[in-house]
């Protein structure tokens, strides 16, 4: 079986010998007269060998399949997907693989379409319609999204054993009611007309504590995550996400003044001509502005979102770290965004696949053992039938897309 | 190992896991027929595969399809996971179509040689350009309108009222237009419209749009985007209305009111005192056609179900990578749809400005005021491409052009 054939980091080298190489081929630290003090940390880091042309094949076919079924295909072809990236994604040399059943995901699918629908027409036809699904939303919402987070972690394996999902419902509603109020107070308060003061406030009070409800949503993720009979823990990071949507918002503002001189100069013509309108010129800028604005906000605020998830996030005394840095996340995404616009969208999946790779090879798990002596502590005694079985009751659906 | 030697079966390494723990036990895989056996590898027996070897019929075994380069996994009946290295290629790939044969009685898996052979990539390629090249200039359309087949008037009566009561308290207030004026218009209008549209029913308003001051969101330049942000019926907003243009109003003179008219589904039309005002009765009938022909080919909703469906293919090909993108280019689209619409609702119009009997060069008439008072404005100021509606040039050439051929019907007599 193949081990990964990087260069070894320089934690390998500097452990030449001991007596766990044998399990994971790796040395234990010599504890150095330099180094004494330091506790022994193992270092992994997540490796994905997918390659673009490969991906390339794999979407095309899917597309077309899904295109010609009228989208019925799309489950099959997402369990294709996520097997793919799954099977290419490993960690100290054993590779990661996904079970999903694509037939609970159309039904998933299905329902979720089925409420996108009534969500969008609901306001349209009367107010009282919109709250009944508004009400439909905060009721069966919380579950179904608790019940995709379960699909996908209990249809996710490593080394045989499965990931988990299990929060109780009491903390699932908790969580995530709130999280939709937030989300749709703006417009459904717009949509029973109530006076525009109260939409400002509404508005106010959902910027001001989204980062909050962000924050609770990611705890419950990973807080209520299990890997074998392992729990996951995650120290709650309120504090970090204001920071982190304070800090975004500069950058998005920074943006906006950096862009708007061009912007200025570009519709003076148009302006000394006395033409109040724009011109298309500064029309065409600002809309690509915007996207250059975008390019540079969402890498940031990915980048770290992924630092602060990561350090919070616990499996046992096995820690992990994200490593996504800003500027080369802008300059990859930057260049990637390029070469798909250059080839009219064909280069898609090998962006797509570039992107993955940096993302995934930028989580590194930290442990003070090996790996491979952590195999008592993870291991379940149940029967390992039943987990791929239980994500077939009514709530292993699988919503999104 | 006797088993191993013989020659009619595919031989192989794997590693084992049991679904229980992480640890893993390196083993030897042997395929013979409809069975694969699987042995501890005889150099490092251990408690794992104290048990082994173990027969596996295939019919039990679970297989998704090998990706290139990497060790196939196959899940046994006990929970574990066995992988097979990805050297012995041969061996996953026969355990692949095997099983796959013996529980599905598919001969040769298809979607897995479709995905390895590179001239069939190409043709899902060529396949899927065609398809969505198709679904823009057909397809959505086509699936718009089996869509509206399905979907009964009462919900158009539904969104055109609800949409009407947000426009009505926020957008307009009382017409300053004389009321003979507005009743023999009435009263013309709603003669044609009974002889042409019998089923129908309309409603003519009259309004003129508030004055700037009262306009909540502030940006005073742009006032018919208020109609389009209404939340309700944001698509059609008249012939003459394009989106973002600013409003006719010279510096000193008062507020004309609105150079705009629009129609909401449930068959309310709305003409603003800025149009009234600047054009005849005749020509205000042919803007009217116009709006009416929005509501006849029910354009709100079409408008609203091609959205959809551009959505929804526009993240099937790119949903993975970006939705923001997705969104974009399925909007870009959504805008051609508009021009496409208000195309549809000019031609219409024309139809019924024939019926009306109309004197010939009043849709001339009517581009022309438009126009002059657009012009002094910097028109088309939006590009083509980001524009909902065609531009006034366009469709002035259009109008000048069936008008020239009506006047001479002996010229072309094959064009009709």
């Amino acid at each position: 079986m193949g081990e990964p054939t990087t260069p070894a980091p320089r934690w390998q080298l500097e452990l030449e010998d001991g007596p766990l190489r044998t399990e994971l081929g790796l040395p234990p630290k010599l504890a150095g007269a330099s180094e004494a003090q330091a506790p022994m940390v193992y270092q992994e880091a997540l490796r994905f060998d997918g390659t673009g042309s490969a991906y390339f094949r794999i979407w095309i076919v899917n597309v077309f399949l899904t295109l010609c079924t009228v989208g019925i295909y799309s489950a099959w072809a997402k369990v294709r997907k996520a097997r793919w990236f799954a099977q290419h994604t490993s960690l100290a040399g054993d590779r990661f693989d996904y079970h999903g059943d694509p037939k609970r995901i159309l039904l998933g699918r299905l329902i979720a379409l089925g409420l996108l629908v009534a969500w969008s027409l609901a306001f349209e036809i009367s107010a009282t319609a919109g709250l009944v699904v508004f009400g439909t939303f905060c009721v069966l919402g919380p579950l179904l999204f608790a019940s995709a987070q379960r699909f996908r972690l209990i249809n996710t394996s490593w080394r045989g054993l499965r990931f988990g999902f299990d929060a109780p419902r009491a903390k699932v509603y908790a969580v995530c009611v709130p999280l939709l109020v937030l989300w749709t107070l703006g417009s459904v308060l717009e949509s029973l007309e109530v006076s525009e003061g109260w939409i400002g406030a509404a508005s106010l009070a959902t910027v001001a504590a989204f980062p909050w409800a962000h924050a609770r949503l990611k705890h419950m993720q990973h807080h209520h995550a299990h890997f074998g009979q392992q729990g996951f823990r995650f120290e709650s990071a309120g504090p970090e996400f204001y920071g982190l949507y304070t800090k975004a918002i500069f950058v998005s503002l920074a943006g906006v003044l950096v862009a708007l001189p061009f912007f200025l100069l570009l519709d003076l013509p148009g302006r000394s001509r006395g033409d109040p309108g724009l011109s298309q010129a500064a029309i065409v800028a600002g809309v690509l502005m915007g996207a250059l604005g975008w390019l540079a906000a969402w890498p940031y605020f990915a980048a770290r979102m992924q630092q602060i998830v990561w350090k919070h996030t616990k499996l046992g005394d096995v820690q992990f770290e994200g490593r996504m840095r800003f500027w080369p996340l802008f300059r990859l995404v930057l260049g990637q965004t390029v070469l798909t616009v250059l080839t009219a969208g064909l280069y898609w999946p090998f962006a797509t696949v570039a992107i993955a790779r940096y993302r995934v090879q930028s989580v590194v798990v930290e442990a003070p053992a090996p790996l491979g002596t952590y195999a008592g502590e993870w291991q379940t005694h149940g029967n390992p039938r039943a987990a791929g079985d239980a994500s077939a009751d009514f709530f292993g659906l699988d919503l999104g897309w | 190992m006797e088993e191993a030697t013989r020659t009619d079966g595919l031989q192989g390494l794997g590693h084992l896991f049991d679904g229980r723990s992480t640890q893993r036990a390196l083993v030897h895989v042997l395929l013979v027929g409809d069975v694969l056996r699987v042995s501890p590898d005889q150099s490092r027996s251990n408690a794992a595969t104290a048990a082994m070897p173990i027969r596996h019929p295939l019919s039990q075994l679970k297989v998704s399809e090998p990706f290139d380069g990497v060790p196939f996994s196959v899940a046994l009946p006990d929970g574990g996971t066995l992988w097979i290295d990805q050297a012995d290629r041969p061996l996953g790939e026969a355990l692949f179509e095997r099983t796959r044969r013996l529980q599905r009685g598919v001969k040769r898996p298809r979607v897995y040689r479709l995905i390895r052979a590179w001239p069939a990539v190409v043709a899902c390629l060529l396949g899927t350009l065609g398809l969505v090249a198709w679904y823009d200039r057909q397809g959505a359309a086509l699936a718009a309108t089996m869509a509206l087949h399905v979907m009964p008037h009462s919900v158009d009566e539904a969104v055109g009222d609800l949409a009407w009561r947000t426009i009505d308290k926020q957008w307009l207030t009382k017409s300053q237009v004389g009321g003979q004026r507005q009743a023999a218009l009435r009263a013309r209008f709603q003669e044609l419209a009974q002889r042409i549209e019998p089923n129908r029913s309309f409603s003519l308003r009259f309004h003129r749009m508030k004055p700037e001051a009262d306009d909540p969101s502030g940006t005073v330049d742009e006032p018919h985007d208020h109609e389009r942000d209404a939340n309700h019926d944001p698509e059609r907003a008249g012939p003459l209305g394009t989106p973002g243009q600013p409003e006719p109003s010279r510096p000193g003179s008062d507020d004309d009111g609105g150079f705009n008219a629009f129609a909401l589904p449930n068959g309310t039309l709305v003409v603003l005192d800025g149009i009234t005002n600047k054009l005849s009765d005749d020509e205000l009938l042919v803007v009217l056609g116009h709006e009416v022909g929005h509501v006849v080919h029910r354009h709100s909703m079409k408008h609203v179900v091609q959205a959809f469906s551009l959505l929804a293919v526009a993240n099937v090909m790119l949903g993975d990578f970006s939705s923001v993108a997705a969104t974009a280019v399925s909007a870009l689209q959504t805008f051609r749809y508009s021009r496409d619409a208000e195309r549809e609702a000019d031609a219409y119009g024309r139809g019924w400005a024939r019926q009306a009997g109309l004197p010939p060069g009043t849709e001339a008439a009517v581009w022309r005021k438009f126009k002059v008072a657009v012009d002094g404005r910097g028109a088309d100021a939006v590009p083509g491409w980001l524009s909902t509606h065609p531009s006034t040039d366009e469709r002035l050439n259009e109008a000048d052009r069936l008008e020239r051929a009506a006047s001479q019907p002996a010229a072309e007599p094959g064009l009709r």
